[in-house]
C-alpha cells in the first residue's frame, strides 16, 4: 500500500482521485463523518487532531482518553491517532 | 435446486443474482477500471433484463449515493427521470467514464432491486406455507 503510515498530500490526492474518482469521494465522505468541514482529505489528520484535542477540554474524556492524559504527548498522540484513521480509512477504498 | 427458482423464470432469476453480485463489485472495487469493467457487465445485463419492459427510470436509488455524487460534482437535479434505457444510455452525466457508467448502472438496479426484492418476497411466502 503505497500511502500506508503518510499523510495524504496535495499530489497524493490527486494520484487518489485519478485511480478511482468514486473511491476518492467514498474516502472523503468517511473522512467528513468526523470533520464535515473538510474539502479534501489532505486536510483531514489536521482537523481530526484538532477535534480530537478539543475533546480534551472535557475533564472526563482527560480521564479517559489515553490522548489527553499527557498535555506534553497529546498533540502527537492526536496526530499519531489520526493518521492511522486516515490511513484505514484509504486503506478501505485503495489497495 | 432452491425454492425461489420455481417462482419465476429460471434464467431471469439467475441473471437478477448476477446483478446483485456484479452491484457488489462495481461498489469494492478500487480503481476506475475495475469499476467501469464492472458497471458495463451490470449495465449489459440491466438492458437484457429490461429490454421487454416499459420501464420509467427514476434515480431513487441514486439517492442514496447522493453525497458520493455531490463530491463529484452531481446534485439531485442533474439526475432526470428517463422513460427508455436508451434515453439513459445516451445521457451524459460527466466527463469521466467512470462516474458516468456508475450513475447509469445505480439508474439501472432500481427496477432490477425491486424485482429482486419480490423474488425474496415471494420465495419466503412459499417457506411459510410449507
Amino acid at each position: 500500500m503505497l500511502y500506508a503510515h503518510t499523510r495524504v498530500n496535495r499530489e497524493e490526492e490527486e494520484y487518489l482521485r485519478a485511480v478511482s474518482l468514486i473511491s476518492w469521494a467514498m474516502a472523503l465522505r468517511e473522512a467528513r463523518a468526523m470533520c464535515p468541514d473538510i474539502k479534501s482529505l489532505t486536510e483531514f489528520v489536521e482537523c481530526c487532531a484538532q477535534r480530537t484535542l478539543n475533546m480534551c477540554a472535557d475533564p472526563q474524556a482527560k480521564t479517559r482518553s489515553v490522548i489527553c492524559a499527557d498535555t506534553f504527548t497529546s498533540r502527537q498522540k492526536a496526530v499519531e491517532w489520526c493518521l492511522q484513521l486516515e490511513d484505514e480509512i484509504v486503506k478501505t477504498y485503495y489497495e | 435446486m432452491s425454492r425461489r427458482q420455481f417462482l419465476t423464470d429460471q434464467a431471469r432469476a439467475l441473471l437478477i443474482d448476477r446483478v446483485v453480485a456484479v452491484y457488489d463489485e462495481m461498489i469494492k472495487a478500487r480503481d476506475s477500471v475495475s469499476r467501469v469493467t464492472a458497471a458495463h457487465k451490470l449495465i449489459a445485463l440491466a438492458v437484457a433484463l429490461l429490454s421487454e419492459k416499459e420501464v420509467s427510470l427514476t434515480p431513487d436509488l441514486a439517492y442514496d449515493w447522493i453525497e458520493v455524487l455531490e463530491l463529484v460534482g452531481i446534485t439531485r437535479d442533474k439526475l432526470p427521470t428517463f422513460s427508455s434505457i436508451k434515453e439513459l444510455l445516451s445521457w451524459r452525466f460527466h466527463d469521466s467514464d467512470e462516474v458516468d457508467k456508475f450513475v447509469k448502472a445505480l439508474y439501472l438496479l432500481v427496477p432490477l432491486f425491486r424485482e429482486a426484492a419480490l423474488i425474496s418476497a415471494a420465495a419466503a411466502s412459499l417457506d411459510k406455507l410449507h
